[in-house]
C-alpha cells in the first residue's frame, strides 16, 4: 500500500533543507543557503513553511551587533522525515 | 533550487547528498591545538631551559601556562561561537570532551597544588582524588551526551569531592567525603535514570 509522500518534504529546497538539519544539531542560515544554493529570499519562505508545519525551529538573534539566524530541526520534523524515507523506499522497492 | 516536483530516486538522491554535504563539513581549524601547543611546549622547553641555565625557580612557567592557556581558550571559544555556521552533532561531543578534559585537568591540578600547600610530608601524595576526578569526566561526558541533569551535578560534585580529598589526610575521612559524592553523583542519577525509563516503559 502506497502512502503520499508528505508534501511539504516533497520539494527540492524543503527536502535538501531537512536533509541537512538532519545531520547537524543546528545550522545558520547562511551555511544553509551556501549548501543548497539557494536565493535569500526562495530560503526565507520555504523555512518558514518548514516552521509553519512545525519541522523546524528558527531562532533570530544578534551576535555582535549582527542578526542571525539559526535552524534547528523538531522532533516533529525528525519523525516526519523518517517516515519520508520509509515511505520512498516502499516506493523505490516497486518499481525494482 | 525551484519548487519542482521530483522523482523518488532524486529525493533520495537529494537527502543522500545533503547528508554527506553535512558531515563533510567541520569547523575545526586546529586552533584549540595550536594555542595549546605553543602554552604546553614554552612551558616545557622554558622549564628546561630554566633548569640548565639554573634560572629562578622551576615551576613558574608551569603555574603561568594553565591561566594564560585558559584565556587563550575562552577567547578562541567565544570567537568560534561568533564565527560558527553549523554545529555537527560530533562536534558538540568533541567540545563537550573537550570541557570535561579541561575540568579534570584543572581539579588535578588544583588539587595538586592545595595538597603540596598544606603536607608536612611532600614526597607522600595521596592518590584517591585523581580517581574521583576521572569518575568525574566520565559521568560528565555520559551526562551532557544524554542532556541528564543530575549526571552532569554529579559530576560537578565528583569533581569538587576529588580536589577536597588532597586537603584531607586522614583517609578515613577521605572515604566519607568519596561515600557521599558517589552517593548523590552515581547513585541518584542512576535511579533518576531508572525511574525515568520505567516510566517510558509503562
Amino acid at each position: 500500500m502506497f502512502k503520499e509522500l508528505d508534501p511539504i518534504l516533497h520539494t527540492p529546497l524543503r527536502l535538501a533543507v531537512v536533509s541537512l538539519l538532519i545531520s547537524v544539531r543546528e545550522a545558520e542560515f547562511t551555511f544553509i543557503r551556501e549548501k543548497t544554493n539557494a536565493t535569500a529570499g526562495n530560503l526565507s519562505v520555504q523555512l518558514n513553511k518548514l516552521k509553519d508545519a512545525g519541522y523546524i525551529d528558527i531562532i533570530k538573534q544578534f551576535r555582535d551587533n549582527y542578526p542571525q539566524t539559526i535552524c534547528k530541526i523538531t522532533p516533529t520534523g525528525i519523525k516526519a522525515f523518517e517516515e519520508y524515507v520509509a515511505n520512498l523506499q516502499t516506493y523505490l522497492k516497486a518499481g525494482q | 533550487m525551484a519548487e519542482k516536483k521530483m522523482s523518488e530516486s532524486e529525493s533520495l538522491e537529494l537527502i543522500q547528498n545533503m547528508i554527506q554535504t553535512a558531515r563533510d563539513e567541520h569547523n575545526d581549524n586546529g586552533l584549540g591545538w595550536r594555542v595549546w601547543g605553543w602554552v604546553l611546549f614554552v612551558a616545557s622547553f622554558g622549564t628546561y631551559l630554566s633548569m640548565e641555565f639554573r634560572w629562578k625557580g622551576s615551576y613558574w612557567l608551569w603555574n603561568l601556562a594553565l591561566p594564560v592557556g585558559i584565556v587563550l581558550m575562552v577567547l578562541s571559544a567565544l570567537r568560534k561561537r561568533t564565527h560558527k555556521k553549523n554545529l555537527t552533532y560530533a562536534q558538540d561531543l568533541l567540545d563537550r570532551i573537550g570541557i570535561g578534559f579541561f575540568a579534570s585537568l584543572l581539579s588535578m591540578i588544583a588539587g595538586i597544588n592545595i595538597y603540596f600547600a598544606y603536607t608536612t610530608d611532600p614526597g607522600d601524595i595521596d592518590f584517591w582524588g585523581f580517581f574521583y576526578i576521572l569518575y568525574a569526566f566520565w559521568m560528565y561526558i555520559h551526562g551532557s551526551a544524554l542532556k541528564f541533569r543530575p549526571l552532569i551535578i554529579g559530576a560537578v560534585l565528583n569533581w569538587l569531592a576529588g580536589i577536597l580529598m588532597f586537603r584531607v589526610s586522614d583517609m578515613k575521612y577521605e572515604m566519607l567525603i568519596g561515600a557521599i559524592a558517589i552517593l548523590l553523583g552515581y547513585l541518584v542519577p542512576g535511579y533518576l535514570l531508572f525511574l525515568q525509563s520505567k516510566k517510558r516503559r509503562s
